[in-house]
């Protein structure tokens, strides 16, 4: 196992910096720091300079990772000219708020989806099951934005309007306890999680659905056992293994922002930054947003394969 | 089983119920909002702020009257408004930090907060006029025998800072220290950007500044400074800096990024004073209950603000602002132009209110290009413009009636201030006239085409290329409506844009472009762009975009070289009358927008339309003759007077 | 409720699967018995309803399933009781072995657990510890080496025949009555068969349970079965004793069965495949459904619908024939 996971991150390591390189070559070619400065030459020039020089504009655009890299390997992610702070700092406040809303999503969307799997497949072609698919092929196909709206709009605004009663925010982080939390995050976290139910519990169906099929569910029916017991231990356990990877590889995109959820509730977050980096051409935090991203995904993917083989024993890491 | 067949069916129900309400809510506004308009809104503030050359005017609001009670304690006031209340003011853009001049960090939100915060020698009114701020009145002008002008200004009485301290000449005279000594590097080589992007020459040209009481001064320019009312626009406390210039330009420089000096906020002279910042979520401001009051002629309030505080929420989403506005969450937003107002404006809750924005939209055409270079297809496209078409089809449908009936159709300089001529409209230009933009083709031998596009002889046919910053669809739209009736005139225009930021520092302004047009045409390549549009963001005093038409300039990509338009300039910015030198200015945009000065080069700007400004309010907030406005002031220029019934 | 009174008696069970072409009848009015301690073979080709039978006494039928008739088990109404109690029954009372070992055991649990899992099912009063090591017993039992260590191993670990083996070891693991084993060596190579037979009956001989063997392969009955009865188009073709059905069968379809089974010692010249296919469900022939392969069919049997007639002692057979067949059957073509 050790040595599985070792092989992996050095496999991964040279392909993140792959990634990276071409991530910092496509977006100096499209962006340019110093777009503000042509204005006001020459007698800006010094700050031109500095610019010019901190991202080794006059470079050629090939080799300007490098410059890059190099002050990544002394540990210096750079500072951020969209958020006015250094970049490690961005990166650790607004990865803390992404998570606030990342973690209640993901958990809200995994045991939903379960629920929802297991739901529909036991009680396939019945009138909930093609409710939930006719809800989920709406989730799947309206808009993120879309949806986020109507959250917003639903919850925040017309039960205000029609009961007089607010349950929630209409997003950005503001409260100071537990409770005043929860109602900025509820809204983003479910319409993060609504995108993830549609989809998984469409796949833990299936899932679920060939798995209560399986010969060895009809032997522990055979055995005397509660279909409760053969449902949520024998079917589930094997129905999970093909969703762990679903799951794991979209929690690390939620932790990783959501550009449209995090703008619409206005919380900032990872994505939100990523959409203010984009816009005013931060290239170091643009790459230390696409740094960490990948290795999201690359130690979620690992967690997913040691818990696949967990799940499943008939798959060694090896 | 039983139990859990249950809560499934409970679960569907609640799925199902949420879709009804869902369908509900739609119908009077969620469903327009999904369809096109954040395409349009999010995008539209960035490029605004992002590309829009010089003319920055970070500007302040009123004064008036005297100095009210000591000492202040900043405390965050309640969420909503009543009882002073809390003004809360959604809105899309975030600075990165409170230090205008930094060329990364030059957006209006900026200086809109700080309007609020710090008062300058001048002010900015609705109508985009200055106005005495700091200053009792307008400052006498005396013009010295050696071609010298001295003004001689008075402060008002009591000006005072939020901290106690009086404001006084002295400040005035240590700000203008500050930011001569700014011009250059701090200690650790970083450059003092204090001032890098302001109207840095009419500093420089300042031979004297005498103090002759502690509300009097005189400031000798070498020569007559036709901005000199833009000058000292911001007055900084002396009291918590250090006295040494060179020293204090480092601490400013520092200070303003946080809006904070050794932990304690900059003292205002604003209405309001700088409390907390929560970056990424919001900004608090608190009444400044020292502040001497507005001097605005806009602001009827001569004394405190009546709101406890300003709390401005980060809300990047413009749907997520109008939902904020509807939950209760926000008081106040300023957006994009954009359906979901409709439904504000009909309800008895929410006031919607609009006005000319300071933002306003041109085409600029390449001289040495070889169809643009004849003066008759430049006439030709401005025939065939129907610039009320574009506005029509641009913003009726997204304003309806809260359109503001004038005022888009801009000039060269600005719109809706009085001085200023409208000439482009009234050689006829810009209204669509087909026969005369064909018969203006016609007279320089160009022949309709088989397929109505004209055709030179020797040039062939007339296409022509405009790029912009793509990704606006606002603008795309715009481009899009220009080039169907320029077709409709037998020209064929070709939609060329450049996505992010890159396109003026690739385009139009790359060094091959400008040293096309600083040589006349014989170096660099003159080849990459026909026709650029862009944007100013205007101020109320435009001898600074005359820069970008002298001969040879940096600034100037257009080809424009005209001895005579330079000495005229010159000219101009030398006319101490002001309505001598609004005249003057007149002249200059004949040049520009005309054929009447300069038959051969003239006509290289088409003015298009000018952006509106869009406010939504809750009808609690009681804003009667102070509608909020952006003229380079932004919603807070006169917070004094916004008021909560109740 | 003595010993002579027979284990299970099943009296005009009808299984039908509602399908959108229909009603599928998958077992139509069947009737037999299993007395204690007996083997019963039930044989057939694919879809001759065995299998449904078997499912259906179980109750472990697919959802879409109508069953009718009456199932007596040891006194008790299978077809009747409730839920809870027929949990009790299975893996219990009666415990089931499927036919494909690769699939039948949960590939994430391990061997072990699985039978300590259906043995604490039944008696929650037995530890776990307990539990373990009965479980280790009974895979000795069925010839599982190292029992220990295997117990712990999960199923693909184990080879097709071990599985099967402890497949037997989970059935017996509670005492059954009875053993309902649905072609049981069906998925394995025909070495590992002969042993898991092997294994099968010495257990059931060790426990005196009463075996219901389900298979399609009259040669595997030969030696094991007491009562062979075999299945036709969802009918009860012929019952009879093993002698009756091998020596004295009076049922065309049985005998055509007959010559299509290898003779190990080698005594038959060639096989002789059962002509046709078998028919559909959802529309079966009119008349006999063996009829259109049926070498003695007349145009008699295209009308009348045979019944099971009595042709000896409990030696029953469905065909119209089924009197003359005692005879000289060759003279019957």
């Amino acid at each position: 196992m050790f040595a599985y996971v070792t092989r992996r991150v050095l496999i991964a390591v040279p392909m993140l910096l792959v990634a990276m390189y071409l991530v910092h070559v496509g977006v100096s070619a499209t962006v340019d720091p110093r777009s503000e400065f042509y204005v006001c030459l020459p007698r800006c020039q010094e700050g031109f300079d500095r610019i010019t020089e901190q991202y080794n504009l006059d470079t050629n655009i090939f080799l300007r990772p490098f410059g890059y890299f190099s002050e990544l390997a002394r540990g210096n992610l750079g500072d951020s000219s969209s958020i006015g702070e250094p970049v490690w700092d961005t990166l650790k406040t607004r990865g803390w708020n992404t998570a606030m809303i990342a973690i209640p999503a993901f958990l809200i969307g995994a045991i939903l989806s379960l629920l929802l799997s297991v739901y529909s497949a036991r009680r396939q072609y019945s009138i909930g099951d093609y409710t939930f698919t006719g809800l989920s092929f709406i989730g799947f196909a309206m808009p993120s934005f879309v949806m986020a709206l109507l959250l917003q709009h639903i919850f925040a605004v017309k039960l205000e309007q029609l009961f007089g009663i607010k349950p929630f925010n209409t997003g950005r982080k503001t409260g100071e306890n537990f409770l005043q939390l929860a109602r900025d995050v509820t809204l983003p976290a479910v319409s993060l999680a609504i995108l993830g139910i549609a989809a998984d519990s469409r796949f833990g169906r299936a899932s679920m659905l060939e798995t209560l099929n399986q010969d060895y569910i009809r032997t522990a029916r055979a055995k005397g056992l509660k279909e409760g017991k053969v449902v949520w231990k024998h079917a589930l356990r094997n129905a999970l293994i093909p969703l762990v990877t679903l799951w794991a590889l979209g929690f690390s995109a939620l932790l990783g922002g959501s550009v449209v959820t995090e703008s619409i509730f206005s919380w900032p977050g990872i994505g939100q930054v990523f959409l203010r980096a984009l816009g005013d051409a931060d290239l170091d935090l643009l790459m230390a947003i696409v740094m960490f991203g990948g290795v999201l995904t690359v130690t979620f993917n690992l967690i997913a394969d040691v818990l696949y083989g967990v799940l499943d024993p008939r798959i060694r890491l090896g | 089983m039983n139990t859990k067949r249950r809560s499934a069916k409970l679960l569907a129900l609640t799925a199902a119920a949420g879709l009804v309400f869902a369908a509900c809510g739609s119908d009077d506004d969620s469903g327009s909002t999904g369809t096109d308009a954040p395409s349009v809104e999010t995008d539209a503030p960035v490029e605004t702020d992002g590309d829009a050359p010089p003319e920055t005017d970070g500007d302040t609001p009123p004064p008036d009257t005297e100095a009210p009670p000591p000492d202040t304690e900043a405390t965050p006031p309640p969420e909503t408004g009543g009882e002073g209340g809390t003004l809360i003011w959604a809105h899309e853009q975030e600075p990165p930090d409170m230090h205008l001049d930094d060329p990364e960090n030059n957006l209006s939100i900026t200086s809109w907060i700080r309007s609020a915060l710090i008062e300058g020698l001048h002010g900015i009114s609705g109508s985009t006029e200055y106005y005495p701020e700091l200053l009792a009145e307008d400052a006498p002008l005396t013009e010295n025998a050696d071609g010298s002008v001295t003004a001689d200004f008075t402060l008002r009485d009591g000006l005072t800072w939020s901290d106690g301290d009086d404001l006084t000449a002295d400040d005035v005279q240590w700000t203008l220290d500050v930011l001569l000594a700014a011009d250059g590097e701090d200690e650790d080589g970083n450059p003092a950007y204090i001032y890098l992007l302001g109207d840095y020459t009419g500093l420089d040209t300042i031979t004297d500044f005498t103090v002759n009481s502690a509300t009097e001064f005189s400031i000798t320019w070498e020569s007559f400074f036709a901005g000199y009312k833009g000058v000292l626009n911001e007055v900084y406390p002396m009291h918590v800096f250090s006295a040494d210039p060179a020293a204090a330009a480092a601490e400013l420089n520092d200070a303003l990024r946080e809006w904070s000096h050794n932990g304690t906020v900059i003292p205002s002279s604003g209405p309001m004073i700088f409390d907390s910042w929560n970056k990424g979520v919001q900004m608090n401001l608190v009444r400044n209950d020292n502040y001497h009051g507005s001097n605005s002629p806009d602001a009827s309030n001569s004394g405190v603000a009546s709101v406890a505080g300003v709390q401005i929420n980060f809300v990047t989403d413009t749907d997520a602002q109008i939902n904020a506005l509807e939950a209760g969450e926000a008081q106040i937003i300023m957006t994009q132009p954009q359906l979901a107002f409709e439904d504000l404006a009909s309800s008895d809750d929410f006031t919607v209110a609009s006005s000319a924005g300071p933002v306003f939209e041109h085409w600029g055409l390449n001289l040495n290009n070889t169809h643009l270079s004849k003066a008759c297809v430049r006439e030709g496209l401005a025939f065939a413009m129907d610039k009320s078409e574009v506005m029509a089809g641009l913003y009726t449908p997204l304003f309806g009636d809260s359109l503001p009936a004038e005022g888009l159709g801009n000039t060269y300089w600005l719109s809706n201030q009085s001085n200023y001529e409208n000439h482009a409209g009234d050689a006829g230009y810009g209204a669509g006239d087909i026969a005369s933009a064909q018969a203006a083709l016609e007279a320089c031998g160009y022949t309709q085409g088989g397929d109505g596009i004209y055709e030179h002889p020797d040039d062939g046919a007339l296409s022509l290329r405009v790029g912009t910053t793509g990704g606006n669809r606002l603008r795309e739209i715009q481009q899009e409506l220009i080039q169907a009736q320029m077709k409709d005139a037998g020209i064929d225009i070709v939609i060329d844009n450049v996505e992010g930021g890159a396109y003026f520092g690739e385009v139009p302004f790359s060094a091959d472009a400008i040293a096309c047009s600083t040589s006349g045409g014989a170096e660099g390549n003159c080849d990459i762009w026909d026709i650029t549009q862009f944007a100013w963001v205007g101020g109320p005093w435009p001898g600074g975009q005359t820069a970008s038409y002298r001969s040879g300039g940096e600034n100037n990509p257009y080809g424009f070289a005209s001895a005579a338009f330079d000495a005229r300039a010159d000219e101009c910015d030398a006319t101490v009358d002001d309505a001598a030198r609004a005249a003057c200015y007149n002249e200059l945009d004949r040049y520009v927008t005309t054929l009447e000065m300069d038959p051969d080069q003239g006509l290289f700007m088409l003015p298009l339309t000018q952006k509106p400004s869009f406010y939504g309010f809750t009808s609690d907030l009681s804003a009667a003759g102070v509608a909020p406005d952006a003229q380079g002031a932004g919603p807070l220029a006169n917070v004094v007077d916004f008021v909560f019934a109740d | 409720m003595n010993d002579e009174s027979p284990l299970l008696t099943v009296d005009n069970l009808s299984v039908g699967f509602v399908t959108k072409g229909g009603i599928v009848q998958a077992a139509t009015e069947i009737s037999f018995e299993i007395r204690r301690g007996e083997v019963l073979a039930v044989v057939g080709e694919s879809g001759s309803g065995k299998s449904v039978t078997a499912l259906a006494l179980m109750r472990l039928h697919p959802g879409n399933a109508i069953t009718t008739g009456d199932v007596d088990f040891d006194g008790r109404d299978l077809l009747n009781m409730s839920d809870a109690e027929m949990r009790s029954v299975r893996g219990s009372d009666i415990a089931m072995i499927f036919q494909d070992p690769m699939t039948a055991m949960n590939p994430v649990f391990t061997v072990g657990s699985q039978i300590v899992e259906t043995i604490r099912v039944h008696d929650s009063s037995v530890s776990k510890q307990d539990a373990w090591s009965k479980t280790v017993d009974l895979l000795q039992l069925v010839g599982v080496p190292e029992p220990k260590r295997r117990a712990s191993q999960y199923p693909h670990e184990y080879s097709g025949g071990m599985r099967q083996r402890a497949m037997i070891a989970m059935a017996i693991a509670n005492d059954p009555k009875l053993l309902i084993a649905d072609e049981p060596t069906t998925a394995l190579d025909v070495t590992v068969q002969a042993q898991v037979m092997e294994v099968l009956h010495e257990v059931q001989a060790q426990t005196g349970s009463a075996m219901m063997l389900i298979t399609h392969d009259l040669g595997l009955v030969a030696g094991s079965a007491d009562r062979v009865q075999v299945m036709y188009a969802s009918r009860l073709m012929e019952t009879g004793t093993i002698n009756q059905i091998f020596y004295e069968s009076q049922n065309p379809y049985t005998m055509a069965l007959l010559e299509s089974i290898p003779d190990v010692d080698g005594l038959k010249d060639r096989l002789e495949p059962i002509p046709g296919n078998p028919p559909s469900l959802l529309n079966p022939p009119s008349g006999c459904a063996f009829r259109p392969r049926c070498n003695y069919a007349q145009p008699i049997c295209a009308v009348d619908k045979p019944v099971l007639v009595s042709v000896g002692v409990e030696h029953e057979s469905r065909c119209l024939r089924a009197h003359e067949l005692g005879a000289d059957t060759e003279a019957l073509v």
